[in-house]
């Protein structure tokens, strides 16, 4: 066994255990929100997911910046891995988020909500992102669009929020509880689940980015069996 | 060492994790016809973007003039022509503000004149205000080789000039790349076609499993022949 | 510069020589607007609240529309290599395209503001604002489309990709400072009032014109 496949398992188990840890603290241990209630407790998944979509989006961000220093189709490999990854968990934090909001708000959506756009927009730009490199032949070239295209959208992300003057703040801040004080089990609860979806994260991205580098080693081999092409 | 104009050393290139050229060295001096010969996907179209400073290779040197093409780019590119089977012409202007266009891009001086003299030497001044989108494949191709000999380049490369184009405008494609030759300038050229390329070539050479198999004078049309198809036969191996 | 200006002219050249191509540009901004009018005709909501969504909508679209094929004919005519040889940077190349692109959606924006007020007649007592935003607004969507239209050319989906890569960034950078302020100018407000939303656009605008000096080295090259 490969010292990669034993730090791969090794991850694999802790995000195993610590997912179930999570579940039941987020279920059972943390108490009941004294003005949202139990829907409150979607919370803890839908936070952490987003937490890994801005992740996954913002380290595609930065691998697509080494790429487009060193050329070396590595970086291109991890950028396009960790977008995937971000796509779906960025999908379960807008899906999570409108159950919450229903049962908080009264309505699934606000689009005065500066995160909440933020997060559509970032899940419509690594969309936009996998259609690209799903459309483009030549390896080299999808390796540069991709790049110059993740960088283009996520470089305006600041701007806009600086912007946000324009736009009002509805995101519930939810630790703190009326009175200001932080709520220690819940706190506690969320740590925790936040730690498991971050090493789940790590453990997909790192397997990830194992299948893609096979996927190109098929293809190289391919090649060579079907002969040779300019 | 003067009249060495292009010197290749070891260029790799690899697309993905294909290697398409394995190790390619080569040295073309002032005034050869150089003509490398290789079958589709030899990876000839490959070599000649590199040298021709339209693709990085990976690995490698390349010296174009006597320098490296880094530090001087844009005088390099100045001094090269390229014609390729796609004659690089918008078939929306006509041949005149085709070839102006390019003077400009060039900077080339008394641009007027220039275009004019380049349009009578390829026999299209009487088209000269006509659009290219209404030009036969023969007539865009030699349009196509005053566009790259408009700038008056010292290395001109030509990437299967002869495709598409029937017999007569091949024989005028090749008189005219003999004539521009004996002006002092250098030729470097693909093709897989062994009986047109070689009826212009100084130097002949094969690309073959990404390397330079076999090189040699271009005074000896048969043994050459027997050479390529014997590279050929083992390719197919 | 001489090499921006060659590029320049020979791309108003061939735009103009495609009459075919800008008439359908222009056709598609009367159907755009005639659509919004005979949509909001059944509904008949407040002008003033419609005007500017409808205004910027019809902009975006139609310019997306003429701007798929700057780069995506060079790769078609196979002319991109010959651009790429010549001794001229590549952001020569993306500033000439962008100020012919430039000329030519001002032209669809005059048309379509003109035919805009045919349609949905709002009062502007400010129209120095609306063309100082129309005109700021423009420089940051065509910069950007630029840059997306030479990423594009080189996929094999058509028309559709341009769209796909461009509306998400669009949405949030443009798309919320144009029509917000020019809501405001409809609802009465002067140039003194819209001043965030132009400076917004302005930053957008050095964004993208930035990123485009920058990456298109990238884009064009191998």
């Amino acid at each position: 066994m490969r010292p990669l496949d034993k730090v791969r398992i090794t991850l694999l188990v802790v995000a195993a255990i610590l997912t179930l840890v999570s579940i039941y603290l987020a279920v059972l241990y943390a108490p009941t929100h004294t003005t949202m209630g139990d829907v409150q407790r979607i919370f803890y998944f839908h936070v952490s997911s987003a937490w890994v979509a801005y992740m996954g989006f913002g380290l595609t961000f930065v691998t697509s910046l080494l790429y487009m220093k060193t050329k070396d189709l590595k970086w291109d490999v991890y950028a396009y891995s960790s977008a995937q990854i971000g796509v779906v968990f960025c999908t379960l934090a807008i899906t999570t988020g409108p159950m919450w909001a229903k049962a908080v708000w009264g309505v699934y959506w606000r689009w005065e909500d500066l995160k909440l756009m933020m997060t559509l927009v970032l899940w419509l730009v690594f969309i936009a992102y996998l259609v690209l490199r799903a459309n483009v032949q030549s390896r080299r070239k999808k390796a540069n669009l991709s790049a110059v295209f993740s960088i283009i959208g996520l470089i305006c992300i600041p701007l806009s929020f600086a912007a946000n003057r324009l736009w009002s703040q509805y995101h519930p801040t939810v630790i703190a509880t009326e009175e200001g004080s932080l709520q220690a089990s819940m706190g506690f609860s969320f740590g925790i689940a936040l730690l498991a979806f971050t090493i789940l994260f790590i453990y997909i991205l790192l397997t990830k980015i194992e299948i893609e580098t096979m996927r190109e080693t098929v293809e190289e081999l391919k090649q060579k069996v079907g002969g040779r092409h300019g | 060492m003067a009249d060495e104009v292009l010197v290749a050393k070891d260029i790799v290139k690899s697309f993905g994790r294909v290697r398409v050229l394995r190790d390619v060295s080569l040295t073309v001096r002032k005034g050869e016809r150089y003509v490398l010969f290789g079958s589709n996907g030899a990876g000839k179209t490959t070599l000649v973007k590199i040298l021709s400073t339209l693709i990085a290779p990976d690995s490698g040197e390349l010296l174009l003039f006597g320098g490296h093409i880094e530090e001087r780019e844009m005088d390099v590119r100045a001094r090269i022509g390229f014609l390729s089977h796609s004659p690089f012409l918008n078939g929306d202007l006509s041949a005149w503000e085709n070839l102006d266009f390019y003077a400009q891009l060039y900077s080339v001086e008394g641009r007027k004149a220039r275009v004019k003299a380049m349009l009578k030497k390829v026999g299209l001044y009487h088209r000269a205000y006509d659009r290219v989108a209404t030009f036969s494949s023969g007539m865009k191709q030699r349009l196509g080789l005053a566009r790259a000999i408009l700038h008056d380049p010292d290395l001109i490369f030509l990437d299967e000039p002869f495709s598409g184009l029937d017999i007569r405008a091949q024989d005028m494609l090749n008189g005219l790349i003999v004539q521009l030759s004996e002006e002092g300038k250098t030729f470097f050229s693909i093709t897989h076609d062994p009986a047109k390329g070689f009826e212009v070539a100084t130097r002949a050479a094969v690309l073959s499993g990404g390397k330079i198999a076999y090189e040699s004078e271009a005074d000896d049309i048969e043994a050459f022949s027997e050479r390529y198809k014997g590279i050929l036969e083992e390719e197919r191996l | 510069m001489s090499a921006v200006k060659a590029i320049f002219l020979k791309e108003l050249r061939v735009e103009v020589r495609n009459v075919q191509a800008i008439s359908s540009y222009l056709l598609l901004t009367v159907l755009i607007l005639a659509t919004f009018r005979f949509a909001f005709a059944a509904t008949d909501p407040p002008m003033d609240q419609i005007a500017a969504p409808i205004l910027w909508i019809t902009i975006f679209f139609c310019g997306m529309f003429s701007l798929t094929p700057t780069y995506k004919r060079e790769v078609e005519n196979e002319t991109l290599d010959g651009l790429l040889l010549a001794p001229i940077s590549r952001s020569s190349i993306f500033f000439g395209k962008l100020l012919a692109t430039l000329v030519v959606i001002f032209g669809m924006e005059f048309f379509a503001i003109f035919l805009f007020f045919g349609f949905f007649p709002v009062e502007v007592p400010d129209l120095l604002a609306l063309f100082a935003l129309v005109a700021i607004g423009t420089f940051g969507f065509v910069a950007l489309s630029n840059l997306i239209s030479a990423i594009s050319a080189n996929t094999s989906l058509g028309a559709i990709i341009l769209f796909v890569l461009m509306i998400p960034i669009l949405l949030f950078s443009v798309v919320m400072s144009a029509v917000g302020g020019t809501a405001r100018i409809f609802a009465g407000d002067g140039i003194g009032e819209v001043v965030d939303e132009l400076r917004l656009l302005t930053a957008f605008a050095v964004i993208f014109f930035a990123t485009g000096y920058l990456l298109i080295e990238y884009v064009l090259g191998d």
